[in-house]
């Protein structure tokens, strides 16, 4: 399979309670940190209005994460990554939604 | 609709034989009143504004007590900018580039229409739509590092047929009066139309449809024959 490029367009990289990461990588990789234990949950959706992938969706105590996506299935085009953050023991609330472009 | 679509072209190719006949050159500038496209992220609210479109039609006279109005229309709307992009290096602490990309909406629109004339010079018409939608994420500003891998530009591409219906109010103001005649044309046409089919190539369009209402302005010139 030839080389995969994910450019992640860029709202903000430094966020308040999760922060995530841009990866020019051959694999499809997302990184992030959780500030406060959270309930997680990561969607990606095509440019179609469909979720293609939940690589993450449950409990995470702070910390760095990584998680790969794998998406040798995926056409190119632009996709959307979502991250929320549920606070288990807080009000805590965070939610953000930002592109990314798949080239093969 | 296949069939019908067959009969309503063998009727107007037959109908000079025994009808009169005009023909219709029009420029349409538009707008779009609805457009399922702000549903999606991609452009999120952003309006398709005004759009141009050019108009070729043609009109047979007394097809079994009808006049049947064949017409096809070209519109298509770029807009700029919708989503902006940041090439970055892996560990996301550096900007390497940024680039646009614009949305692009075809549309070639085949109405199939009967108009009733109220007057010598006002007539109404509706029918169905049948429409080629051209949908492309076009980015054409890639930076070096990207043009490398993917060539000068890239574009995300979806066709999609679509049917509907449209109305139109139209008015004709002849510049003589004779047997055959060209005239001032004018109208104001509605158009409606929801997909049913996708090239999806793949993608997983489960949740995904399009939808316009579209309303334009027709300005040209007839020719009645």
């Amino acid at each position: 399979m030839s080389k995969h490029y994910l450019l992640f367009a860029l709202f903000a990289l430094v966020i308040i309670g999760c922060r995530s990461t841009i990866v020019d990588d051959p694999t499809t990789t997302i990184n992030f940190n959780v500030s406060v234990a959270s309930n997680v949950k990561v969607e990606v959706e095509n440019s179609y209005n469909t979720v293609v992938a939940v690589p993450v969706d449950g409990y995470r105590s702070p910390g760095n994460y990584s998680v790969s996506i794998n998406d040798s299935f995926w056409r190119e085009g632009i996709y959307y990554y979502t991250i929320e953050c549920r606070g288990v023991d807080s009000n805590y609330y965070y939610k953000s939604t930002k592109t990314m472009l798949l080239i093969k | 609709m296949k069939n019908f679509f067959l009969l309503s072209l063998f009727l107007c190719l037959c109908s000079p034989l025994y009808a009169q006949n005009k023909i219709f050159l029009s420029y349409n500038p538009g707008i779009s009143l609805y457009n399922s496209e702000n549903s999606g992220k991609t452009i999120g609210d952003k309006h398709l504004g005004w759009f141009p479109g050019f108009s070729i039609a043609y009109e047979s006279e007394n097809i079994w007590g009808l006049n049947l109005l064949l017409e096809y229309n070209w519109t298509q709307k770029r807009i700029y900018d919708v989503q902006t992009f940041a090439m970055t290096t892996s560990t996301g602490s550096g900007t390497l580039g940024y680039f646009n990309a614009d949305l692009i909406l075809a549309c070639h629109n085949l109405d199939i229409s009967v108009s009733y004339k109220v007057k010598d010079w006002l007539y109404f018409a509706a029918g169905p739509t049948v429409s080629l939608v051209d949908r492309s994420i076009v980015m054409d500003n890639l930076p070096n590092y990207i043009q490398e891998k993917v060539g000068s530009s890239f574009d995300d591409r979806l066709i999609s047929l679509c049917l509907g219906v449209n109305g139109s109010v139209n008015i004709e103001i002849p510049f003589q009066t004779s047997s055959q005649y060209v005239f001032f044309f004018s109208s104001i046409k509605l158009r409606y139309l929801q997909s049913v089919w996708f090239d999806d190539r793949g993608r997983n369009l489960d949740n995904y449809s399009q939808s316009f209402i579209f309303t334009q302005l027709n300005i040209g010139l007839g020719y009645n024959f």
